[in-house]
């Protein structure tokens, strides 16, 4: 069992995602602003984040930016959530050496298969 | 000040300033003030800086001619009547100043009173209605920005609106296909038909949502293409595959062939299997049960041409040639009009924007068939192209 942050600014998309997560077995523990992302990441050391770029009040940018600089989250595996559109988003996250982006609206069984290969990649 | 017309002269001669003041001092209902310059670069300071009605100018001035004099008013913008006096009768120089923008000129040689006055009225009148011309065309210029704006607010407006309808279906959607998983317990057959019934109205909402977020786009020059090279077979075959369960469900056989060899070009992959998934929709939609669906990729002389042909209930003639435009929509035979009619126009703008075309040929009855033709163009990197 992992323990995965999800970050999402739509309380709704990250409560659809915890629920897949948990019923997969995993620990989730959920932020809805960037602030709280930050707070929960160092205080929660999860396993994964699943973190969303645009949102408002401190985006997924400057969260992924945060973890990076902490000495707890500096090398925790991310993968974006992007709305598909948004390529130049997607260019600056680049920086942050995500695991993987998920275009939103994502299917559930990539979400889940993206997941594991994150996780996989941690341990192996 | 009513009914007064205020003229600027400009004429180094003594009697003819004397007889420019005698001749206009009233012409018609009007009084005149006649301001007279000696020197012409004061007269075109004073008439740059002033109210004036028109200017009276000698073409014969010591030093500099009337012809500048034009000219020098005409590049400081002024909108009033310019009429020289010339002392020969010559048509050559009279066409020079008119191209100059001398509105007339008179030849001191036939010179009077009548002649200078019917002049000036004339010319007042002409400037005075091309005032009111280029007033207009402000006017009307000024409405087209205005135009403009609106049309780019309500782009804005549908733009924000699809955006905000699409957050809670997305959720809405999300947790209907939880459910369906079994991740909230065991379901029955029946609760599962219904609620496959309602995330596939979850997911047409969502197409609908996302065409009209291109529609908007497109209009706001926002439509970006991200293109690579790619085989296209991989594309089509793809797009086939991602129809395949739709067709299947209303009975009709969709097959696809491909060339043996790659079909390379740059594309931007997602919105060309968008419009040949939307294609191929469409001809799901209009195909009666037992139909079949043919996508084919072909060479073509200068790229590459993928043709969607159907057995369905065909498109009369009349509606090929408006068939691709927005908001363009084909009744049937009850009066029925499915659809909003921006999917075949973001399918052709889609296709343009590669710099290919798209064609329909079709018979009632007979079927259609939709030809997506893209040229070939390699890069070797991958790059964003702004629309």
């Amino acid at each position: 069992m992992s323990k995965i942050l999800v970050v999402d600014d739509d309380s709704k998309i990250a409560l659809s995602i915890a629920v897949r997560l948990k019923k997969a077995g995993h620990e989730v523990v959920v932020a809805y602003d960037g602030v709280t992302a930050i707070k929960k990441a160092i205080e929660e050391s999860p396993d994964l984040v699943l973190l969303d770029i645009s949102m408002p009040a401190g985006n997924g940018l400057i969260v992924a930016e945060r973890l990076r600089g902490n000495v707890d989250t500096a090398t925790t595996p991310i993968v974006f959530l992007t709305a598909s559109k948004r390529h130049d988003l997607r260019e600056r996250a680049e920086a942050w050496d995500p695991v993987a982006y998920l275009e939103k609206p994502f299917d559930a069984d990539d979400l889940m298969i993206l997941v594991q290969r994150a996780l996989g990649a941690q341990f192996a | 000040m009513p009914n007064q017309l205020r003229i600027v002269a400009i004429d180094d001669d003594a009697d003819d300033m004397l007889f420019l003041k005698r001749a206009a001092r009233r012409i018609g209902d009007f009084d005149i003030e006649l301001i007279p310059f000696r020197v012409p670069d004061e007269g075109i300071q004073y008439a740059t800086t002033h109210t004036v009605d028109a200017l009276i100018v000698d073409y014969g001035l010591g030093g500099t001619d009337g012809g500048e004099v034009v000219s020098k008013l005409v590049a400081a913008g002024v909108d009033f009547p310019i009429i020289v006096l010339t002392g020969t009768d010559s048509t050559e120089l009279a066409v020079n100043l008119i191209h100059r923008g001398a509105t007339d000129f008179l030849a001191k040689s036939r010179l009077s009173e009548e002649s200078l006055r019917r002049s000036l009225i004339n010319a007042i009148d002409k400037c005075a209605l091309q005032r009111q011309v280029s007033k207009h065309r402000l006017e009307i210029e000024a409405k087209n920005d205005e135009l403009r704006a609106r049309n780019d607010e309500i782009s804005r407006f549908y733009h924000h609106i699809s955006h905000e309808l699409k957050t809670p279906l997305t959720s809405a959607r999300e947790f209907v296909a939880i459910v369906l998983d079994g991740l909230a317990g065991p379901l029955t057959d029946e609760q599962r038909e219904y609620l496959e019934i309602s995330k596939g109205s979850c997911d047409e909402l969502v197409r609908h949502l996302n065409d009209l977020l291109d529609v908007t786009r497109l209009e706001t020059g926002k439509l970006n293409l991200r293109v690579a090279d790619h085989d296209l077979r991989a594309i089509v075959e793809l797009a086939v595959k991602t129809m395949q369960p739709s067709a299947a469900k209303s009975e009709l056989g969709l097959t696809v062939s491909v060339p043996a060899d790659a079909c390379l070009t740059s594309v931007d992959e997602s919105r060309v299997r968008q419009v040949l998934t939307n294609i191929i929709g469409n001809a799901i939609k209009f195909t009666d049960a037992g139909g079949t669906i043919e996508v084919r990729l072909e060479h073509e002389d200068s790229g590459w041409g993928v043709s969607i042909s159907d057995t369905g209930r065909g498109i009369p003639e009349e509606h090929h040639a408006h068939i691709f435009d927005r908001l363009y929509q084909v009744a049937d035979e009850d009066g029925f009009i499915g659809g909003m009619g921006i999917g075949l126009n973001l399918c052709r703008e889609i296709t343009r924007l590669h710099g290919g075309e798209i064609s329909i040929t079709s018979e009632v009855d007979e079927g259609s068939c939709f030809t997506v033709s893209l040229p070939r163009r390699e890069r070797s990197s991958e790059t964003t192209h702004a629309a």
